[in-house]
């Protein structure tokens, strides 16, 4: 089987206040080459049910450790064409996290729009209240996403730009709110959806001409 | 929250049959949780457990699975906060010194979820099994001998998802 080529990665940072742990949260996406151009890929832990917002600790130690680093070792995952150890597989996305960027940088410098969508039966909307304090609404009724709601055969579609103000802080708690409202078997779910078309992160050749002095 | 500490580490090598360049690793590891006591010595509680095994690619994965717990602090080794990285280090220096265990030995235990699939292709190989119940869960013990212990490789080989502690154990070990 092909390995995966892994040609750039980036780390977006949430502001701290966006869930209930006041510490910053991050969304990782890495580029893997496909035939057109670079594939950009959200690294989560595979719930449906949750955004998918980690710790630093949780991209490190269970999401790359549990899956991308071990496939290093045997190179079913390979960086530029090449063999990488999971020590220095690890040490990019460590460079990766200390250089992340905000949801409007992200868009700014690679094209990339997150948007969090969240889902769920219309008749729960009057139960998606807040299990938690911190919460900035206590319900999505009081939201203002709860005005001009989508609704289609009996199902809500919200749709949050994360680029904009508070927005993953809402999505964070509204998700929450949905969880609490919503049965097993009900059809609801949590996902960043990443929309835009990606131009990879490289880095600038040091020893390239300034246009001026080729010009001349 | 509790955290696990490992005190010491130990790899022991096994030459397939009629493959002498294909090399086997059991490392057993001792380790215990931060807050489980003896009661009467006071000393922190602590066991030898077989916690990787495998071919070296099979052994640096489990590394790199279980190194993650490093980066939480759920897994500190020697009682130090560590990082993934120095972890997967750590086991790539056992398996590249290939020090001869002085005191100890390690023998094949298989000891498997009932319905695991690992129990009808044992049956097949005409091994005998037995029920084992353990904290009300049913389990399947394998009865793999010790002149066959190249079965406990060939299970990891086909059944990747299986712990190595499923497959064997380690006696003998110093305590420290």
């Amino acid at each position: 089987m092909k390995p995966i080529n892994e040609v750039g990665r980036v780390v977006v940072e949430l502001p701290a206040n966006t869930t209930f742990y006041s510490s910053p949260m991050y969304l990782a996406i890495a580029f893997e080459a496909a035939s057109e151009r670079p594939e950009p890929l959200l690294l989560t832990r595979g719930s449906t049910k949750s955004l998918g917002y980690q710790a630093a600790y949780e991209l490190i130690g269970y999401t790359l450790c549990g899956d991308r680093a071990q496939r290093a070792v045997d190179e079913s995952l390979v960086v530029d064409g090449k063999p990488i150890t999971p020590e220095a597989y690890l040490g990019l996305w460590r460079m990766a996290i200390n250089e992340s960027c905000t949801p409007g940088g992200l868009l700014r410098l690679h094209g990339i729009r997150l948007i969090a969508q969240i889902t769920g039966p219309a008749e729960r909307i009057p139960r998606c209240r807040s299990p938690w304090t911190t919460a900035p609404f206590q319900s999505l009724a009081e939201s203002k996403y709860a005005r001009n709601l989508p609704i289609s055969d009996g199902q809500f579609a919200l749709r949050i730009d994360l680029c904009e103000r508070d927005a993953a802080r809402d999505a964070f708690y509204i998700s929450e709110m949905v969880t609490v409202a919503c049965r097993d078997e009900d059809p609801c779910s949590a996902a960043i959806l990443l929309e835009g078309a990606a131009a990879i992160p490289t880095t600038a050749d040091l020893f390239a001409p300034a246009p001026s002095l080729v010009e001349a | 929250m509790s955290y696990r500490l490992e005190y010491q580490y130990a790899a022991f090598t096994h030459v397939m049959p009629n493959a002498p360049h294909d090399l086997r690793y059991v490392i057993g590891v001792e380790g215990g949780d931060n807050n489980l006591y003896e009661s009467r010595s006071g000393k922190r509680v602590r066991s030898w457990t077989v916690c990787m095994l495998g071919t070296p690619t099979q052994v640096l994965k489990q590394a790199v699975y279980f190194g993650g717990a490093c980066e939480g602090g759920g897994l500190k080794p020697f009682g130090r906060d560590g990082t993934p990285e120095s972890y997967i280090r750590r086991i790539r220096r056992l398996l590249s010194e290939q020090t001869p265990v002085a005191q100890g030995c390690w023998y094949p235990a298989v000891v498997v979820p009932k319905g695991h699939a690992l129990v009808d292709a044992a049956k097949a190989l005409g091994l005998e099994t037995s029920p084992e119940g353990l904290y009300g869960v049913e389990y399947e013990h394998i009865h793999v001998g010790p002149d066959q212990r190249r079965l406990v490789f060939e299970f990891m080989d086909r059944f990747p998802d299986l712990n190595a502690w499923s497959l064997a154990k380690v006696s003998g070990l110093p305590k420290s």
